[in-house]
């Protein structure tokens, strides 16, 4: 027998509560239920094309994204990163314009579809929600100028400490103490902005000092307070 | 770009504001300040941009006629997250944190321009992301004079629209005050522009996009 996939509902999704939907009301979030669309996506699967126009928002129920640009040599800019709980493909969805990015699968992802018509018709009936979005966007935007001034201003060795500690943040940690994703070296250096050997080499200073250990893929901060003077973050 | 989402003819349709004139160099808010309000540009032309632990300042994006300052920080009510400042003569309207948010919580399709307006503003910031880690400092410039010729246009004797010092040249094309000005001197040599004082004319456009299409093999980066 195949095995079945069981949808996750939206009633019980934890991810939800954590989000902009967490404003819908009871029947709003028993319409999502019966609106959505839920896939399974493997490791390097992608989830929507820069350049394609969007027909919905996703929310992610589990797994780890990334939302690059591919520059004209074709080389990925890591834009942001998004793991259970996040809302995806909403700014192209409201500005009308088409994707500015790809969003692919980092880690085993569950991922539901919500319809536009469904999203606006929430967006234009329900004010908490639109106020949550516009909130959300705010902060967005916030983040934009962050990510541009920290990468105009910072080497690359700043960068790369900054970027750790911004991984160690968004993901937490596993058992070990290690960052809880196995994130390749590749897209660590597309965060960072920087060359894949770049990457490399500086990681392998960051050991020799004692900053972080490495175990395959996994990275593990062993001095935070001297990640954070690395980094060179004052506030 | 302007992008024209309907929000500030809601703002200017609302009864009370207030009407300023900046002139060069005058601060229209600075960062860390508590978001009193909105403003929206009607001419002219400000540049938004963070001060550095060096003293520096780093100049995020050039804003024009019809755009509108301190939307986030209204929003979220936090305080200004950069800091605004007149490049030309600019005229512009306030309105109060207070009455704008009053005023789109009217109406929730209000809102919905609002986050137009917030997503235009992301994309080119995303774009400036893209293009600082992707290229050289040289296509960069080329790349930032080519926005400039897009936004503020070129006259007949085909100088740019707009006066800009070295200093912000370098801080918008995010390298540093000594190497923009050897660019300036390598894009003289090669017949791309002149400079002199704050203005640049545009010798060779064709040329100019070439270069700023031209990939770098390195990194852009350290």
């Amino acid at each position: 027998m195949k095995p079945q996939f069981e949808h996750p509902t939206c009633d019980e999704c934890r991810s939800r509560l954590g989000n902009v939907f967490c404003s819908l009301t009871n029947a709003q979030v028993n319409e999502m239920d019966s609106e959505k669309n839920c896939s399974i996506y493997k490791k390097g699967q992608i989830i929507f094309n820069e350049g394609n126009k969007p027909a919905g928002v996703f929310c992610v129920n589990k797994g780890k994204i990334k939302i690059y640009q591919t520059g004209e040599e074709g080389k990925e800019q890591i834009l942001r990163l998004a793991k259970e709980g996040d809302v995806l493909g909403y700014r192209s969805l409201i500005s009308g314009e088409a994707y500015s990015g790809t969003a692919a699968v980092m880690e085993d992802a569950t991922v539901c579809f919500i319809p536009k018509r469904t999203f606006f018709d929430f967006l234009h009936t329900n004010s908490d929600l639109s106020t949550k979005m516009m909130q959300l966007l705010s902060h967005d935007l916030k983040e934009a100028e962050a990510r541009l001034t920290g990468l105009a201003q910072k080497p690359v060795r700043e960068r790369m400490a900054e970027a750790l500690l911004m991984l160690l943040e968004f993901y937490g940690t596993d058992k070990e103490g290690s960052i809880n994703a196995a994130i390749s070296r590749e897209d660590i250096a597309n965060i960072v902005g920087t060359a894949t050997e770049t990457t490399i080499r500086i990681l392998s200073d960051f050991k020799t000092e004692k900053l972080i250990e490495l175990l395959g893929k996994k990275i593990k901060i062993v001095n935070h307070q001297g990640l954070i003077k690395t980094a060179h973050i004052y506030d | 770009m302007a992008a024209n989402t309907g929000l500030e003819e809601i703002i200017k349709n609302y009864g009370e504001l207030t009407q300023f004139i900046f002139h060069k160099n005058d601060v229209l808010f600075k960062e860390n300040d508590l978001a009193a309000g909105l403003y929206c540009i009607e001419s002219g032309s400000v540049k938004i941009y963070k001060e550095e632990h060096t003293e520096q300042e780093r100049i995020l994006h050039l804003a024009t006629a019809g755009e509108i300052l301190g939307l986030h920080s209204v929003v979220n009510t936090h305080p200004y997250t950069n800091s605004a400042a007149a490049i030309t003569e600019t005229r512009a309207s306030f309105i109060s944190a207070h009455d704008f948010m009053e005023l789109i919580n009217s109406n929730n399709t209000y809102k919905l321009l609002v986050m137009k307006s917030l997503c235009s503003r992301i994309d080119s910031m995303e774009d400036h992301i893209v293009r600082i880690s992707e290229k050289m400092s040289d296509e960069r410039f080329a790349d930032t004079l080519l926005v400039l010729v897009e936004k503020y246009g070129i006259n007949k004797t085909k100088d740019i629209n707009i006066h800009l010092s070295i200093d912000e040249l370098a801080s918008y094309t995010c390298t540093s005050k000594s190497y923009m000005k050897k660019i300036i001197t390598e894009f003289t040599h090669r017949g791309l522009i002149t400079f002199s004082s704050g203005n640049i004319k545009i010798l060779n456009l064709p040329l100019l996009k070439t270069t700023a299409m031209l990939t770098s093999k390195e990194f852009a980066g350290s």
